[in-house]
């Protein structure tokens, strides 16, 4: 039952054989791909550490079968940054401080994308709600706020200069 | 943990879906959104042997007006049902539910199908298509059959549905469409099921006074509460603060909620009875 499975990973083309039905998507991007900066936290599809990009739409890889990933376009946090340049959420998590251990971090970079993208400029009550799917249990969620706020402010001026 | 081993089905046609559960009865299960599902099959706390899996099955994912009836395809997901203009301009109660189920993330997947057939007796939808009298369309073996919502669903994780049924449709009948109503719910925690959730949809008369309210609680049973004596109550009433206050009381005072680790009996009452007077003042004009 094991099945061959073509999908597009940070922009490359991947196949990956010998795929189980139960594999989850977070194992496949982890274990077969190497991507580890998507992480497994919780186990119960609360934690969000797994959150990444799948067709445009955040996801909890945790919560999908790999299988389903068939010709799907999918982006990682590895994804984000191009060559040695930072995306504005990154670089607003660097400024604002917005992480101590890191382990909720991609998942919170890679949800704040999606909020970012629906609510290009969001209160606070906003990025709160919309980061709902998300926990940190180290740093208050302040720092996250003040980040998620810093790179939306970058994006609407990169933007207007365009 | 992951799940155990199983037969997977990713059939790319509804017939097709429908030939498998015919085939594997009782052995298989219907994967839609996977956000209620998966987490099951991961902690082992469901371990069906096959799965058939509808992502590819096409034109389940709808919002449709037909003759003033409001059709939803079973596969449509939160986050469509929250972001649809037609959802948020004639069902109120529907859009307002949409938005708190689980977070985010969980609505860009699952779906009102999976959720209504899911049947947890703390998810937000199955009380609100009480409240709006949905109609349940269900495709199966013998052919299409329509179950009323109110009658869909029986117990805690169980609904009529048989196995080789699959939920393709939710329909909601003209008279409940663009009337006023909400979806309240209390988590503890913003992406927790609801401790009490309230689906008020009310009809109003032109001179003021309410024709019929329908007010549905989640969480306080087993499956969908009506508040059937707050509701006679405002029948044919102008709704006036005490009135419905009055009826708050007699909807709480009605329920025989459950204790859990969540909250016990009395704590459910006293919330549903803050939340049933607020649903209706929200929903009763110039009450």
């Amino acid at each position: 039952m094991n099945r061959i499975i073509h999908t597009t990973v940070n922009g490359r083309k991947v196949v990956e054989e010998n795929v189980e039905p139960r594999m989850l998507l977070v194992h496949l991007l982890r274990d077969r791909l190497g991507l580890t900066g998507t992480h497994v936290g919780c186990d119960t599809t609360n934690c969000g550490a797994c959150t990444i990009r799948f067709n445009g739409l955040a996801i909890k890889s945790c919560t999908m079968l790999a299988v389903r990933s068939e010709g799907a376009e999918i982006m990682t946090i590895e994804g984000l940054a191009e060559d040695d340049k930072l995306h504005p959420i990154q670089q607003g998590f660097w400024e604002k401080h917005g992480l101590q251990c890191g382990y909720c971090t991609p998942g919170m970079i890679m949800s704040a994308l999606q909020l970012l993208e629906r609510y290009p400029e969001p209160s606070e009550a906003i990025v709160r709600r919309e980061l709902e799917g998300n926990l940190c249990r180290c740093t208050g969620y302040q720092n996250i706020v003040e980040a998620v706020l810093w790179a939306g402010e970058q994006l609407k001026s990169q933007e207007s200069t365009v | 943990m992951i799940p155990r081993e199983f037969v997977y089905f990713d059939p790319d046609s509804l017939d097709d879906a429908l030939g498998l559960l015919a085939q594997y009865g009782d052995d298989a299960k219907i994967m839609a959104g996977g956000q209620s599902l998966l987490p099951m099959m991961k902690l082992r706390v469901l371990s069906p042997p096959v799965i058939v899996d509808l992502w590819r099955v096409p034109d389940l994912a709808y919002v449709k007006e037909e003759d003033d009836v409001i059709c939803i395809g079973a596969l449509t997901t939160h986050y469509q049902l929250e972001t649809s203009a037609v959802i948020q301009a004639k069902l109120a109660p529907l859009a307002a539910a949409a938005k708190v189920v689980g977070d985010p993330l969980v609505r860009n997947l699952g779906t009102i199908g999976g959720s209504a057939v899911h049947a947890a007796h703390n998810a937000d939808y199955p009380a609100v298509l009480v409240a709006l009298g949905a109609q349940m369309v269900l495709m199966g073996a013998k052919g299409k059959r329509t179950v009323a919502a109110e009658t869909f669903f029986e117990d805690m994780f169980a609904t009529v549905i048989q196995s080789d049924e699959v939920l393709t449709e939710i329909r909601i009948p003209a008279e409940r469409v663009g009337r006023p109503g909400v979806y309240l719910k209390l988590s503890r925690r913003g992406t927790d099921f609801a401790l009490v959730g309230v689906a008020a949809s009310v009809v109003m008369a032109a001179n003021g006074t309410c024709s019929e309210a329908s007010i549905v609680l989640s969480g306080v049973g087993s499956i969908p509460v009506r508040a059937a004596g707050a509701e006679s109550l405002l029948h044919g009433q102008r709704p006036t603060m005490e009135l419905i206050a009055e009826a708050a009381v007699v909807a709480a005072r009605d329920l025989d909620p459950p204790a859990d680790v969540q909250a016990d009996a009395q704590y459910r009452r006293d919330v549903a009875q803050v939340f049933v007077r607020r649903a209706l003042t929200e929903s009763c004009p110039q009450s």
